[in-house]
């Protein structure tokens, strides 16, 4: 945990660029060292950038199989569900009785952060959205390993992830 | 708690409004760029906390909390514990305008972009 150099923003990425940080679709490739069996399987993906395309390159890690849980839901998962889930569960630890105020509430993180503080017992949540929904932070960088999906529906979150 | 991605004056503010043993979770820096200075002391006396929560970090750092984080989530969506609020579908073709409606701040819950 030292001190993390660079400008506090994402840079804008250069032009030309395929935005999408997220996408759900089925598998068509995997990369070396990822087991080929997962070529069909339906995921939802986390990517760096390009989600919003036919063909969706995205880390082995990142690329979650739904099981039977519809392309259209499971594109809408994204980093907002894991983000919400982190921040009552993990980040916070909300306890049951507390109260949670949600800033952003109506974007994609906030709708669920509610309802994952509502699961922790929390005593109630209130929502602002004062500002524009959907939270910051530059996409991730790819990681070791790799999944091609086909892609049936791209979240459309090209400004947000975190 | 306060989950904060906001950041600035929303921030400074939501610093002052913490209960005793409250925790300010700030995760993104969606507003205007000032400082939110906190001292330890008066948060101390609160036992009130600052924390951050950085996913764009840990899928670099930790890619494998962050994966499971997201299945914890996917079993409670699947089982209809929790609900992916899907509020708006464009086409490939029209990904300008569904941009365009996310960047105004207009939009609720996810919006998705029908590929195939």
């Amino acid at each position: 945990m030292g001190r993390h150099p660079g400008p506090r923003r994402p840079l804008p990425p250069p032009r030309p660029f395929v935005p999408g940080f997220e996408a759900s679709g089925r598998i068509t490739a995997v990369g070396d060292g990822v087991d080929p069996d997962r070529i069909g399987t339906p995921v939802a993906a986390l990517t760096e950038a390009g989600a919003c395309a036919e063909v969706v390159l995205a880390p082995a890690a990142l690329t979650l199989d739904v099981g039977d849980l519809p392309l259209r839901t499971a594109a809408g998962l994204g980093w907002g569900a894991p983000t919400a889930y982190d921040l009552i569960n993990t980040t916070t630890r909300v306890r049951p009785g507390e109260s949670v105020l949600i800033h952003a509430a109506a974007g994609s993180v906030g709708t669920l952060a509610a309802q994952f503080a509502r699961l922790a017992g929390a005593a109630g949540s209130s929502g602002s959205r004062a500002a524009p929904p959907g939270p910051t932070t530059p996409p991730p960088s790819a990681t070791t390993g790799s999944c091609c999906a086909r892609n049936s529906r791209a979240g459309s979150t090209p400004n947000a992830s975190t | 708690m306060i989950l904060d991605p906001v950041g600035g004056p929303t921030r400074r503010a939501g610093l002052e409004l913490l209960a005793e043993h409250g925790r300010l979770a700030a995760f993104g820096s969606l507003g205007p760029h000032e400082p939110a200075p906190a001292d330890p002391d008066d948060l101390l006396m609160r036992g009130a906390s600052i924390l951050t929560h950085n996913s764009n970090l840990l899928s670099r750092t930790h890619p494998e909390r962050l994966a499971d984080s997201a299945r914890h989530a996917l079993r409670l969506v699947a089982d209809g514990s929790v609900r992916i609020d899907i509020t708006a579908e464009y086409d490939l073709a029209d990904l300008a305008t569904a941009v365009q409606r996310l960047a105004e701040g207009a939009t609720h819950g996810k919006s998705v972009i029908r590929v195939a």
